[in-house]
């Protein structure tokens, strides 16, 4: 029967098991992944499984990585996602968060743009560290994506958005996710983009300062190509600040929308 | 004319209704936007509307579940869906 170890095509025999393959192809793999789940007992393979064999501690070959990287996939999804290409406006809490959990998953290209420098205050919540400051964030990101997984291409805008900017920066995305912090901004992003590109999606994030319950910011499509994430009624202001936990529900929201459109699977349905 | 209205957010809260169906005489969503606000009151309207009358930057209009410009709003036909929302700060 065919099966794939660490993405590379396996002819082996019937009945074969996944201790038995760990033992013929490698002895020292402590970390079993089957179709995207961890092995801890035996288990019969089957035509076309997918196994991973990992050894801890064990720096893999450089063409071996990204299919190690990706192991806790689901099946597909990789592929799926692999050729997509998505638009992150604005890298501050929503945008530092979408870009690493998208480059995580293994997205083929991130578009991010941002005009601002990392300082202090974004500290609390943006993925950012220390050495960062004073660094322009698309700089800062780019390089902090290339260690979290390099095969991630990453092309940054060290711009302003604007409505005459946005159509050309992301003509070749397949979805748009909105990290911007402020509402004009907000507004001026859908407007601009949907209008160039009213069939491609959109994902805006309002509605989630504070430390108000986690569960009251929702996944919501509100037009043909417009995802909204957030409470949509808190707003930051003195006395209700932006903090990493609200502002990161948020993102992550942002981003499994985004893959949840990148696989034809409809946002916030069923929840 | 009747169109449907959809109401997100603050403007969902002032209006008590998230989604209403409404008989208005003019096509113009500005024409709309104003009654909204003799209807629903002062907070309504100023989520809307800045003292000078016109939209606000953070508004954001959808007609028949399409974003469109707010400088170049069209004009509404009977049957239409219109929503309204404003986007909120942070990020």
């Amino acid at each position: 029967m065919n099966i794939v170890v660490n993405e590379r095509p396996v002819e082996t025999r019937d009945g074969m098991t996944v201790f038995a393959l760990r033992d013929e192809m490698k002895p020292g793999a402590d970390v079993l992944v089957v179709n995207g789940a961890p092995a801890r007992t035996d288990v019969a393979l089957k035509e076309g499984d997918e196994v991973v064999l990992i050894q801890r501690g064990e720096k893999p070959p450089k063409d071996e990585l990204e299919a190690l990287m990706a192991a806790r996939h689901t099946p597909g999804v990789h592929r799926a996602i692999k050729n997509s290409t998505v638009g992150v406006a604005g890298l501050g809490g929503l945008g530092s968060a979408i870009a690493i959990a998208l480059a995580r998953i293994g997205i083929g290209r991130l578009i991010l743009v941002d005009f601002d420098v990392v300082e202090p205050s974004n500290l609390n919540r943006q993925q950012y560290f220390v050495e960062d400051l004073g660094r322009p964030k698309t700089e800062a990101m780019a390089a902090n994506l290339a260690r979290i997984n390099p095969y991630v291409k990453i092309t940054t805008h060290n711009v302003r958005l604007t409505p005459e900017n946005v159509p050309s920066i992301f003509a070749e995305i397949d979805v748009l996710a909105e990290a911007f912090d402020t509402p004009d901004g907000k507004a001026m992003l859908v407007e601009s983009f949907s209008t160039a590109y009213p069939d491609r999606p959109i994902v805006v994030a309002t509605g989630l300062a504070g430390h108000a319950p986690s569960n009251t910011i929702v996944t919501r499509r509100v037009g043909k190509s417009l995802i909204v994430v957030g409470d949509l009624v808190t707003a930051a202001q003195p006395g209700t600040g932006l903090m990493a936990p609200r502002v990161g529900v948020a993102a992550h929201h942002q981003a499994n929308a985004v893959l949840q459109l990148l696989l034809g699977e409809e946002p916030g349905k069923g929840q | 004319m009747t169109l449907t209205v959809n109401y997100l957010g603050q403007l969902r809260n002032f209006a008590g209704v998230e989604s209403e169906s409404r008989d208005v005489e003019s096509g113009d969503v500005m024409d709309v936007i104003r009654s909204l606000g003799d209807a629903y009151g002062e907070d309504f309207a100023r989520v809307l509307l800045a003292d000078d009358g016109s939209l606000r930057p953070s508004v954001m209009i959808l007609v028949n579940d399409n974003p469109v410009q707010k400088d170049a709003l069209p004009a509404l036909n009977d049957g239409d869906r219109l929503t309204l929302m404003t986007a909120i700060a942070g990020g």
